[in-house]
C-alpha cells in the first residue's frame, strides 16, 4: 500500500523527543484529561435509567 | 376463506392483493384498507416489480400453529389453524403454467428462472384484524451504501418446487400471543438462530419466557407487552445474553448498532413513540440494515471526539411490526418536545406509522453468544483516548496522520475477518500472510482507521477475553510510518505517564507500542 502522504515524513524519533519534551508532556496531559472527560461522559450516556428498564414496550 | 383449490394465480395489483388478504383471513374489507401494511406493501412490490402472486391454501405455519395451539384453540370463537401463504414472483405466471410445471415435472432450468423471479412470502392469518403472519420478502438491493448485514437464507418448497429468499422475517404483532417486543424479539431470533445456533422460539413461548420470571402486575396473555427487563430475560431463554444500552445520544445509537450489524446481529430497537408531540407509547422494532451518506459526509461526534463510519448512517432499515420489513427510519435532525411533560429530545427518527409520527430512540437490546465477552462500549472507550493521542501528535506535526480519519470499530468472526484480509488488495504480501497465519480467537473486535475510504490501521481485539485482559491482539500498519511513530512516541513518556495510561482504557492499545 502506498504510503498516505498528507504531510513531510518526520524523522524516526521526533515523536518520541516531543513526548519527552515540556510542550509535548503538556500536551499528552490534556489529551489524556481530554480522553478521560468524554469516557465518563459516554459511560453516563449509555447508562440505562432504571426507569427505561421498567418502560412497558406496549404499542 | 379457504378455497377447495390447493392454489391460486393472480396478477399482482393494489385490489388484487386487498381481495386476497380479505379472502384469506377473517378480517373485513375495511380492516384491511386501513392496515398501515398495505400501502407498505404496496410501496414494496411496486419498487420489487410484483407481477404474480400465487396463494397457497391450507398452509400450515409453525409459529401461527403453536400459537394457535397456546391460545386461539381455547377461544370458545372457532378460529381456523390453517394459514394461506402468498407467494410473490416479478415474472407474469398463468395457473395453467403452473399446473403444467406441477403435473409435468419443474427442470432446474425452469425452476431457476422461477427463482430469479421469486420475490418471496406473506403467510396470511386466518384471524379478524391481525393477519400478517411469517413474512420473508427480498429486500432492497444491498450495495455500497445499503447493507442488509443480517440477512439469511429460508428456503421454501412451493408443492415440490425448491425455491429460496434472502431476508430476515418479518410479522405483525396479534396482540394476543405477541405484542411489538414479542415480534421484534421473534425477528431478532431469526438473524441470531442461525448464527449461534440456537432454536428459534414461536411468538407465544418468546412472551412466556420474557413474563415466567419477574412477577408482573399485568397478565401475560393476552400480551400487552413486555418491558427491556422482561426481553432481556426472552433472550436467556434462549441461551444468549443481553447487552442493553442507553441510545438517547445519536453517536452511541448508531456506533452501538452498526458495531454488531456488521458482524450480522440485529439490535433490538426500543422507542418512545410521538405524534405531533403527544406521547403514543413504547415501540420495539428489530434494526436489520443501515444507509451511509456519502464519504464527504464525514461526521464528527462531538462526546466522542470521533469521527466514524456509523456517524454517516442516514437510516436504518427496521423490521417494525406495524409497518412492515426493512421500514425506513430517517435520520433527520428533528427534536421532539413532550407535550406533557415539556421534555425536550434533541432527536429523533422518522417512522412508517405516519408523517407526524416521530420515534425517540430509548434503548437498544443486542442479543449475543455468550463468549462474546468484551462489550463494544469497552472498544469504543479505549478508542476514544488513542484517537484523542492520535490527535495530538498530528497537531504537533510529529507523526504521520492525516486530518481526515474516520474509524470504523465492529465486530467480526476469525472466518469473516480472514476471507475479508485475503481479498483485500489493499494489504501488501507479506502482511497478509502474517494476520492469515496468525491464530485468532472466534469474535475479533476490529477498530479500523481509515482516510478517504484507505484504511491507514486496524487493531484487532480479542473479543473473547476479560476486561482485565490485554484485549489487543494484534495492529496492522499499512502504512509503517505510523508505527514507528507511535513506537517513538511511547519510548518519550515519562514513567508517570505511562502509569497513568496503563490506568486507563487507551493504556491497552499503547501498550503495544512499547
Amino acid at each position: 500500500m502506498p504510503p498516505q502522504a498528507t504531510q513531510p515524513a518526520p524523522s524516526p524519533d521526533r515523536a518520541g523527543r516531543w513526548a519527552a519534551s515540556a510542550e509535548g508532556q503538556a500536551r499528552i496531559q490534556e489529551a489524556l484529561t481530554a480522553s478521560d472527560r468524554k469516557v465518563s461522559e459516554l459511560r453516563a450516556a449509555r447508562q440505562l435509567d432504571p426507569e427505561v428498564l421498567k418502560l412497558p414496550i406496549t404499542v | 376463506m379457504l378455497t377447495g383449490e390447493p392454489f391460486e394465480v393472480v396478477e399482482y395489483s393494489t385490489p388484487a392483493l386487498v381481495d386476497l388478504l380479505v379472502d384469506k383471513s377473517g378480517a373485513t374489507r375495511d380492516t384491511v384498507e386501513a392496515k398501515a401494511h398495505l400501502s407498505y406493501f404496496d410501496g414494496y412490490f411496486s419498487h420489487l416489480g410484483a407481477r404474480t402472486i400465487v396463494a397457497e391454501n391450507a398452509y400450515v405455519d409453525r409459529d401461527f400453529l403453536e400459537d394457535y395451539a397456546a391460545y386461539y384453540s381455547r377461544c370458545f370463537a372457532d378460529y381456523p389453524r390453517r394459514c394461506t401463504r402468498l407467494h410473490f414472483f416479478s415474472d407474469p405466471i398463468s395457473k395453467r403454467r403452473l399446473t403444467g410445471l406441477l403435473t409435468k415435472g419443474a427442470s432446474s432450468a425452469t425452476v431457476a428462472k422461477l427463482q430469479k423471479g421469486y420475490l418471496g412470502f406473506v403467510v396470511v392469518k386466518p384471524l379478524p384484524e391481525t393477519i400478517i403472519g411469517r413474512t420473508c420478502l427480498k429486500t432492497y438491493a444491498d450495495d455500497v451504501s445499503r447493507r442488509f448485514p443480517v440477512l439469511r437464507t429460508y428456503n421454501v418448497s412451493l408443492f415440490g418446487i425448491d425455491l429460496t429468499v434472502e431476508t430476515l422475517a418479518f410479522q405483525e404483532q396479534d396482540t394476543a400471543a405477541a405484542a411489538c417486543a414479542t415480534s421484534a424479539l421473534w425477528s431478532a431470533f431469526h438473524g441470531t438462530g442461525l448464527l449461534f445456533q440456537h432454536p428459534i422460539p414461536s411468538p407465544v413461548a418468546i412472551t412466556q419466557a420474557g413474563t415466567s420470571g419477574v412477577p408482573d402486575r399485568d397478565r401475560a396473555f393476552p400480551s400487552h407487552g413486555l418491558n427491556i427487563e422482561q426481553m432481556a430475560d426472552a433472550i436467556r431463554s434462549v441461551g444468549l445474553e443481553p447487552y442493553a444500552v442507553d441510545v438517547g445520544d445519536e453517536e452511541i445509537l448508531k456506533t452501538t448498532v452498526l458495531a454488531y450489524l456488521r458482524a450480522g446481529i440485529p439490535s433490538i430497537l426500543t422507542v418512545m413513540l410521538f405524534n405531533g408531540g403527544q406521547r403514543v407509547g413504547g415501540h420495539a422494532v428489530t434494526v436489520g440494515g443501515y444507509h451511509l451518506g456519502p464519504l464527504a459526509q464525514r461526521h464528527y461526534n462531538p462526546m466522542s471526539g470521533m469521527a466514524s463510519l456509523a456517524g454517516r448512517v442516514d437510516k436504518f432499515y427496521v423490521n417494525d411490526d406495524q409497518v412492515g420489513p426493512f421500514a425506513r427510519m430517517l435520520f433527520d435532525g428533528q427534536p421532539v418536545t413532550d407535550s406533557t411533560t415539556g421534555k425536550n429530545y434533541p432527536f429523533s427518527v422518522s417512522t412508517g406509522w405516519g408523517p407526524t409520527v416521530r420515534a425517540v430512540p430509548m434503548a437498544v437490546v443486542v442479543p449475543l453468544y455468550n463468549k462474546i465477552r468484551i462489550p463494544f462500549s469497552a472498544i469504543q472507550d479505549a478508542m476514544v483516548g488513542f484517537n484523542e493521542l492520535l490527535k495530538a501528535m498530528q497537531m504537533a506535526g510529529v507523526a504521520t496522520i492525516p486530518p481526515d480519519l474516520e474509524w470504523d470499530i465492529q465486530l467480526t468472526t476469525v472466518s469473516r475477518l480472514k476471507r475479508e484480509i485475503i481479498d483485500d488488495a489493499r494489504i501488501d504480501h507479506r502482511m497478509r500472510a502474517q494476520l492469515l497465519l496468525k491464530s485468532w480467537p472466534r469474535f475479533i473486535w476490529r477498530a479500523t482507521a481509515a482516510s478517504s475510504g484507505t484504511p491507514l490501521l486496524d487493531l484487532f481485539f480479542d473479543a473473547t477475553d476479560l476486561e482485565q485482559g490485554e484485549l489487543l491482539l494484534h495492529a496492522a500498519e499499512y502504512d509503517p510510518r505510523l508505527g514507528l511513530d507511535l513506537r517513538s512516541f511511547h519510548a518519550g513518556l515519562t514513567g508517570a505517564q505511562q502509569k497513568y495510561l496503563a490506568r486507563s482504557p487507551v493504556g491497552k492499545v499503547i501498550a503495544w507500542y512499547r
